[in-house]
């Protein structure tokens, strides 16, 4: 609260000298903001009503700006996937213990990365930085997590993530911007690497953490390809790997009809089933809307400006 | 203060979890016990335990396995009603790996793990690697105690002798066999034909039709009569999609390789079988690709393709279907789509309408099994083992069949005083009614089979009903399902069915079903075939759209030129060679028919 | 003794680190052992012992006769455009988040931040399937243009190649600018305020903030990603081109990586998908080190 209040101030109690070419900017900013944000939201409004309105007429393109008699029954199916609570259960637990590792390597990479001192700082950051290039391949990938015994163990969701370079490049840079004051008034004052690191760092990195936490976050909520390979205990299975599966079934009536029980009544009961699309649908809604629940409360990490000098006084 | 403690601490649990798991084997078994509880269940130990088995007091204890399943689009425990079956008669619960569902790479991590499943559903070819890669038990000691199973042996025989096997040797069992003879033909429409809407071929008069060329025309007038469906939206007799193309052993996009069977040409991945068992190239212009391909332009030509064909997948074609904008249907499982109880009552379905000059050619049941085999994984050991062959014998039962087939007694069917059946509550699977807790409870189509693959087909005959399994062989269904439009068309065309049609006016070409292991691709050749296909498809696609003879002869010459650099007789030599082996079964099995 | 100690701190440092490096070892740098495989002729379920070595064969025979030669260079053709384009207007997320920045109006501002991000949540797939329901031949589009007497043939965009590149661009950048911009809403936040107010104070337009401070602020950051964009120039990703590729565009919206996909598909492609891997690998490093190279001869310093 206290911070938003900041802002406003920060808009309002200093003026700028509003020109013309600022008035002009500031019309063709929000007139550019507006239709952008049109275009981004349109599908998502689409995608919304069309899981929402009748099968049928969403199949044939009825459904464009308002929903037609509305029902629940997509999500209703959804709801009642066999072990769903569970799977939310294990995505939830990979989402947040999986991120906050990630965040925590990634902040403190990027810090160590820039440290001169530290023994052969260059060869080891490119030793990481590296990996982003290079993919060993599915089979040896996997005989590696069977050997490390991460195949059906939560684990095997979170241990390769720890170390994701991207991130910690993101949390270098963003350090590197910093004045190197700080860090040395620090040092002066007889600080060892960790506590430069928790008092100094860690409090002005925090729109770059936030940053590594939504894309830690986001990838390990939709990460459904290591349940695929690594997993056969149900009781592991993720929400986005579940959802994929009622994907799946849906979309495999070719090899339905190949397996030759009374085509006519299987390929009708497919007829009248949801279509694959409004299941399509109806999961990207099941996805998304926890993370557009929680995503409002990082963006509160970039409004605010940064006292740097505040920090240093 | 609290924060920043609460920050190291996580700190140095992030480094100390990541020693764990870098102490390799010995720190990861402890990991597995701690945090994935009974995840080891699934390894390849003997186990017998089953927290839920108890529960039933004096049941057996559960096994669950691991079936890897190239049928199956479901992955993961079956459950519902077929779960309890499973559960009750076999002592099973099944853990369903789905290739399907998973894509290659799951093949790719478990067979180099070397153990693909407990029981192991693979298309032919596959088999055939995983059985030479030794993936694969040799139940030769076990199968012959199946009283169920031996009713096939003959076929299961024929099978294991094609792999190379000594009499009395048996590793693979395959699947959907059935008991009929491998030159009958139990179907009663062919895979591909021409399906009219009944009541719209009667709107413009029945004409004969004699050719493509006269078939354009009647179709012409019907979508001049019919432009459109009853709620005003667009209708074409051509409606095409791309996602199947160069799917099932064929190269070539789909809409034109399954229509090359309507003249009796079959196509063998990059070759085309003639009705005399020659082959010739796909690119051939004599042969059905062009023909076919040539058909489809002059349709575009006359206006009839819709134009959307080029850019939509199945799922809108489905819908398309089921909403009435398609007035031609070629595929005798498409009508499933359209053709309801209701609308065959009032004759707006789809029927079957012979075309004069054309050979219909059809596969013969699958007397020797589909194109699929069953195996048992060759890790499996002790009591697993005997209950996973327990559970392939009774799959092959009359009660499993009944289960696998016909459904619940009393639920989707009732028994009738003669001991034949009469099906109940037809809609259980398309509104997946619920099932009574009794039988297990869920929704019927939740609870359904997934393991999508049987071993004896629905053709097969019941003994304790003395008709077959399908539903649709009853003679209660026969008469519930008579209507008015059947009528008419039996007495135009003067048969039952169109099956019976053909084969009285000569027009059906018979493929008598053989069982020979045919050869997987090279990484090279799989290379080719990639490509080749591609570059067909494409090219195909386009030929559909051009706007003359000369642009479509020109194109055509252009990708055989293409074809031809993409080392396209490497693949066709390969391929001709490969389904030889199979042209010469058929024929000495129709010799055998003939005796 | 000053420089001992600093050696044992460095040393110290190092200690700290080690335990993620070790990860790093573990779960990218041991694995690769796999790429043995590109020199066999590998094909499931035979083990790499069974499999036949067959030296640079699968890194040869993409180009192993005309026609194929023909088919890579095209579809280099297509990933230069595809990643040429993307280059060029890589600023673009960057801009972005600078003009939203400038939004005072807190509300708007969060609802464009925040349906922005959305495009990124939906799937390719489902992308085309709403792309085909508006742009299909009955579709609104069409629907609009044929009512207005615009045109009277529907005019087929999904299967046009006019300007393709461009409209896959566009389809990209509307999925992920304003994700992207997020790493830049970040580093906005990082700028000291002080620097802000003093500006304003003296008097400073809104252009000169933007320009003399929040830009050049921002500018190591868009280095480093331009950087390792610029690495990953032959890696497109396939989804996106997957799912708009039909017979009749495909000519120019193939990229390598849909490609490969294509080509290696089924279980015998495994060796030839490391082999390009391996290629990508090598000219992605190749491309790291001379832009870092360049970087420090242009602005004095290198960001590896």
């Amino acid at each position: 609260m206290a911070k938003k209040a900041k802002t406003q101030k920060g808009s309002n109690g200093v003026h700028y000298k509003m020109g013309w070419s600022e008035r002009m900017m500031m019309i063709i900013t929000y007139f550019v903001y507006s239709i952008f944000a049109f275009v981004c939201f349109y599908p998502f409004y689409y995608i919304l009503i069309n899981s929402i309105s009748n099968n049928d007429l969403s199949a044939r393109g009825k459904v464009l700006f308002i929903p037609l008699e509305i029902h629940f029954n997509n999500f209703v199916s959804v709801a009642k996937i066999n072990g769903l609570l569970q799977a939310a259960t294990v995505s939830l637990g990979r989402t947040v213990i999986g991120a906050t590792l990630t965040v925590i390597t990634a902040g403190f990479l990027g810090f160590m990365f820039t440290r001169d001192t530290m023994w052969g700082r260059k060869f080891w950051y490119r030793f990481v930085v590296a990996t982003m290039y290079f993919n060993a391949g599915i089979i040896p990938w996997y005989l590696t997590m069977r050997n490390l015994h991460l195949t059906n163990n939560f684990w095997g969701y979170i241990f390769p993530l720890v170390v994701q370079p991207f991130n910690i490049i993101l949390c270098k840079t963003f350090v590197e911007s910093t004045p190197k004051a700080l860090q040395e008034a620090a040092e002066i004052d007889g600080a060892g690497t960790l506590t430069v690191f928790f008092k100094v760092i860690l409090p002005i990195i925090k729109p770059i953490l936030a940053t590594v936490a939504i894309f830690a976050a986001v990838g390990q909520w939709n990460a459904f390809q290591d349940t695929l390979l690594l997993v056969t205990t149900p009781k592991l299975y993720t929400l986005q790997f579940v959802l994929y599966q009622y994907i799946t079934q849906a979309n495999s009536l070719k090899a339905i009809i190949n397996s030759q029980m009374s085509t006519e009544s299987i390929a009708a009961s497919l007829a009248h089933s949801q279509t694959q699309t409004s299941i399509r649908m109806t999961v990207t809604i099941v996805v998304v809307a926890p993370i557009m629940c929680v995503y409002p409360f990082f963006q509160r990490y970039f409004t605010s400006g940064i006292m740097i000098g505040a920090v240093k006084g | 203060m609290i924060k920043k403690k609460l920050m190291s601490g996580v700190l140095a649990l992030a480094m100390v979890a990541s020693l764990i798991a870098g102490c390799g084997k010995a720190g990861g078994e402890k990991e597995t016990t701690t945090a994935g509880g009974e995840t080891t269940k699934t390894e390849a130990q003997e186990e017998t335990t089953a927290a839920e088995g108890g529960e039933q007091g004096d049941a057996q204890d559960v096994i669950t396995i691991e079936i890897y399943d190239a049928a199956a689009n479901f992955h993961g425990i079956q459950t519902g009603w077929f779960a309890k079956v499973i559960k009750d008669h076999c002592g099973l619960e099944l853990n369903i790996i789905a290739p399907q569902v998973a894509g290659d790479s799951l093949y790719q991590t478990r067979t180099a793990e070397g153990n693909l499943g407990d029981i192991v559903i693979l298309d032919k070819g596959d088999f055939l690697d995983c059985f030479n890669a030794g993936l694969i038990k040799d139940i030769s000691a076990e199968i012959v105690n199946c009283p169920n199973l031996m009713d096939y042996k003959l076929q299961i025989d024929n099978y294991n002798k094609g792999l190379g096997l000594d009499d009395g040797v048996y590793y693979g069992i395959p699947a959907q066999m059935t008991d009929t003879s491998p030159v009958t033909i139990s179907g009663e429409d062919v895979y591909s034909s021409i399906w009219l809407r009944w009541d719209q071929y009667k709107g413009i008069g029945m004409p004969d039709i004699t050719s493509l060329d006269s078939l354009l025309d009647v179709l012409a007038e019907i979508h001049e009569t019919y432009p459109t469906n009853e709620n005003g939206d667009p209708a074409y007799p051509f409606t095409l999609w791309a996602d199947w193309d160069g799917g099932d052993n064929m190269i070539g996009i789909a809409n034109v390789v399954q229509l090359t069977t309507w003249y009796g040409e079959k196509i063998k991945e990059s070759a085309i079988l003639k009705p005399d068992n020659t082959f010739v190239p796909i690119y051939d212009k004599t042969a059905g690709y062009y023909k076919i391909t040539k058909f489809l332009n002059d349709a575009y030509r006359r206006g009839l393709v819709d134009p959307d064909s080029g850019t939509q997948d199945w799922n809108s074609v489905m819908n398309k279907i089921s909403n009435g904008q398609v007035n031609l249907l070629w595929y005798s499982w498409q009508q499933g789509f359209w053709n309801s109880v209701d609308r065959k009552q009032d004759g707006t379905a789809f029927a079957v309408i012979p075309v004069e000059d054309m050979l219909y050619y059809a596969d013969a049941d699958n007397y020797f099994g589909s194109t699929r085999v069953w195996g048992v994984g060759s890790q499996v050991e002790g009591e697993k083992y005997d209950r996973i062959m327990k559970f392939l014998d009774w799959y092959a039962s009359p009660e499993g069949l009944t289960y696998e087939h016909c459904g619940i007694e009393g639920f989707t069917y009732t028994v009738n005083d003669d001991g034949t059946f009469t099906q109940i509550n037809s809609n259980a699977l398309m509104d997946n009614l619920p099932v009574p807790e009794e039988f297990g409870g869920g929704g019927y189509n939740d609870g359904s089979n997934q393991i999508n693959q049987w071993l004896c087909e629905g053709y097969c005959t019941n003994p304790n009903t003395g008709e077959r399994y399908s539903v649709s062989y009853w003679k209660s269904y026969k008469e519930a399902t008579m209507t008015e439009m059947k009528k008419e068309w039996m007495e135009k065309y003067d048969a039952e069915t169109p099956v019976e049609w053909m084969e009285k006016n000569g027009k059906l070409l018979a493929s008598p079903n053989v069982q020979v292991p045919l050869e997987t691709y090279t990484s090279d050749l799989s290379l080719i075939r990639n490509q080749v296909n591609d570059k067909l498809c494409d090219y195909t696609w386009k030929l559909i759209f051009v706007e003359s003879d000369e642009e479509f002869d020109a194109m055509w010459d252009e990708m055989t030129e293409t074809l031809n650099g993409l080392d396209y007789q490497t693949l066709y030599d390969f391929d001709t060679a490969n389904y030889q082996k199979e042209v010469d079964a058929k024929e000495a099995a129709k010799a055998a028919a003939g005796k | 003794m000053l420089k001992n100690k600093r050696k044992q701190r460095g040393i110290k440092e190092f200690l700290l680190v080690l335990p993620f490096i070790f990860l790093v070892a573990l779960f990218s740098y041991y694995p690769l052992y796999g790429w043995l495989y590109a020199f066999y002729d590998y094909k499931p379920p035979k083990t790499l012992q069974q499999s036949e070595f067959v030296g640079l064969k699968w890194f040869v025979t993409i180009v192993s006769n005309k026609v194929k030669t023909r088919e890579v260079l095209r579809v280099l053709r297509n990933t230069f455009a595809m990643s040429g384009l993307s280059l060029a207007f890589s600023w673009f997320p960057m801009i972005f988040a600078v003009f939203l920045n400038e939004i005072k109006c807190v509300p708007f501002k969060k609802f464009v931040q925040t349906v922005t991000t959305l495009p990124n949540f939906i799937s390719w797939v489902l992308v085309y399937s709403i792309a085909y329901s508006i742009f299909c031949s009955t579709g609104a589009i069409n629907s609009v243009l044929m009512n207005a007497g615009l045109i009277d043939k529907p005019i087929m965009f999904l299967q046009s190649t006019k300007g393709i590149w461009f409209k896959q661009w566009l389809w990209l950048t509307w999925k992920n600018a304003g994700w992207a911009s997020i790493m830049y809403l970040a580093a906005i936040s990082g700028i000291d305020e002080q620097l802000n107010e003093a500006a304003r104070v003296d008097g400073a337009s809104r252009w000169q903030v933007i320009w003399h401070i929040t830009v050049p602020s921002l500018l190591p950051t868009y280095f480093v990603l331009v950087m390792i964009s610029l690495a990953n120039f032959l890696t497109n990703g396939m989804e996106q081109y997957y799912v708009f590729s039909n017979s009749f565009n495909k000519e120019t919206i193939e990229v390598l990586d849909l490609y490969v996909y294509n080509t290696a598909m089924g279980a015998g492609g495994y060796s030839v998908s490391t082999a390009v891997s391996m290629l990508k690998t090598f000219v992605s490093m190749v491309l790291l080190f001379a832009s870092n190279s360049a970087s420090k001869l242009i602005r004095g310093e290198g960001f590896i």
